[in-house]
């Protein structure tokens, strides 16, 4: 299976502080982009990722791994439940880490297209801005100063959200 | 974490794809956080696929404290108290167009005692509620209980003047409930009731049309000897369960679902395995996520229907929940929009 013997394929992935990592294709495979790349046999055996750092690319590639090694749903209707229990305790485990590495896994599995890292991502930073306040969110997220509603605009729509700010 | 406070930078499209994942009540408050946040959090399809993704179903209970309460179906410790409904606080609200022979005494009165609020139906994430004396005079409104947001509108002003079902000089069909079957159940954009036709009094389910407010009949299931019981409203009711119309058959413990709307050839009958161990007569039903919800006083049962078994039973009795009123869905959706669409006059009789 996926767990590494040294007749399954490898691909070796670059980073952009040019660190390789090779590992094996099922895990590359999570990527959608990369597996795209080797249909289209337009992968040598060494992928750059030029805007990838290290630090995130190892990251990308432990939540690869995990993936690829668990069953997926759609192989087996009666998926065993420990094993979902297992992959949903990875996950958490694997989000806790700061917003600037959420932001780089996040864009990184963007552009690897990597759907199920997005998702987890994205809940990620759902949870850790939901409750928070207007000006909160505009400076974690660094909302563009010319994007702000006017002062009046802003009353406005308090007004009328007035239900969620109790 | 110390890093929680440090700046990032996302993409829009990846900005929306976060806002999905919100909670209700924080993708409200974030509509103040800029332009562009305001009107993605406010387009239709976004509160839809908001909606769907979050998928929070909730039931509402009636409190001693004489107060609505909301219970996610899936979390029952996170009790949350609804805010007064419209049809409950009567202060600064002009009756007198809606009553009959401008009775100002009426007003008085409906001004003076507050009413209960009736809940009628519910779809995507509206709740249709009246109540006695609201309904008397044809008054309802759509709320959207998340928000408080609402709309009144006038409805069936001739049919509801006796507070019985007649039969309605448009209706080709006998209504003949009282009470609670009064209302109707919303699927699909019909309303529906169980009614009958005919001299032989054969039981139908009529569906009444609020885009173009006309009768029509959906077509029942394959009921057999069953067919009679549909009379009887101690024994079955029409309900919506997850978006599809269906009959529960409330002693029996037997729930017919139509998976396609209109297609008689799409009921399915489910038999509820182990109903009769409810120790409460006559549970309200819910359904969520591929699970039934069975429901009576403050004690919920759970029904899950590809195993075919009753899991857990949750109890929500810590807060004095009495009884529930209805399920909604969570959403941000305005009952103002295509407000005209359910607008009625009032008839000229």
């Amino acid at each position: 299976m996926s767990t590494s013997s040294s007749s399954s394929k490898k691909i070796v992935l670059k980073s952009a502080d040019n660190e390789t990592f090779e590992i094996d294709e099922i895990v590359a495979l999570e990527s959608q982009a990369i597996k795209n790349m080797i249909e289209d046999e337009c992968a040598d055996n060494v992928i750059p990722l030029g805007n990838i750092d290290s630090k995130t690319l190892s990251k990308i590639i432990e939540y690869c791994k995990k993936h690829a090694e668990s069953p997926k749903k759609d192989d087996n209707a009666d998926i065993d439940e420990k094993a979902v229990e297992d992959l949903k305790s990875f996950d958490a485990e694997f989000a806790k880490v700061d917003m600037p590495l959420i932001q780089d896994i996040l864009m990184a599995a963007n552009f690897l297209n990597i759907d199920n890292l997005i998702g987890l991502m994205c809940r990620t930073i759902a949870d850790r801005i939901k409750g928070k306040t207007p000006e909160e969110i505009r400076k974690i997220l660094n909302i563009n100063k010319n994007d702000l509603l006017s002062p009046e605009q802003e009353a406005k729509a308090r007004e009328e959200n007035s239900w969620a700010f109790d | 974490m110390a890093c929680e406070e440090s700046s990032i930078t996302i993409p829009q499209d990846i900005i929306q794809e976060i806002l999905y994942c919100l909670p209700t009540k924080s993708a409200g408050r974030f509509r103040c956080v800029s332009k562009e946040w305001l009107s993605l959090l406010s387009e239709p399809q976004f509160i839809k696929t908001h909606q769907k993704a979050r998928n929070r179903n909730c039931l509402v209970f009636w409190s001693y404290d004489s107060s609505h309460y909301s219970v996610p179906f899936n979390n029952c410790k996170a009790v949350s108290r609804l805010a007064k409904l419209p049809v409950e606080s009567s202060v600064n609200r002009d009756y007198e167009e809606f009553l009959p022979f401008n009775n100002s005494k009426a007003v008085e009165s409906s001004v003076v005692n507050r009413d209960y609020a009736e809940f009628l139906g519910s779809c995507n994430g509206l709740v249709l509620a009246s109540s006695h004396d609201l309904r008397q005079v044809g008054e309802f409104v759509v709320v959207n209980l998340i928000t408080g947001d609402y709309v009144e509108f006038l409805m069936f002003r001739h049919h509801l003047r006796s507070d019985t079902w007649r039969e309605v000089s448009d209706s080709p069909f006998v209504h003949y409930y009282y009470g609670a079957a009064l209302s109707g159940v919303f699927v699909n954009g019909f309303l529906h009731w169980i009614a009958s036709k005919g001299s032989d009094r054969i039981p139908v389910i009529v569906a009444f049309s609020l885009a173009d407010e006309k009768f029509c009949e959906v077509p029942l299931p394959y009921l057999y000897n069953d067919v009679d019981i549909l009379c009887y409203t101690d024994h079955c009711k029409l309900v919506a369960l997850g978006e599809k119309l269906a009959i529960y058959f409330v002693v029996k413990g037997e729930v017919w679902l139509m998976n396609e709307y209109g297609n008689k050839e799409s009921w399915t009958k489910i038999v509820v395995h182990g109903f009769k161990e409810i120790p409460m007569s006559k549970p309200e039903i819910f359904y969520d996520n591929r699970k039934l919800l069975f429901v009576a006083r403050n004690i919920m049962w759970v029904y899950d229907l590809e195993e075919g078994t009753f899991g857990e039973t949750a109890d929500i009795f810590d807060m004095h929940l009495w009884r529930v009123k209805c399920a909604y869905v969570e959403s941000l959706v305005s009952p103002k929009v295509g407000e005209s669409n359910y607008r009625s006059s009032i008839p000229s009789e």
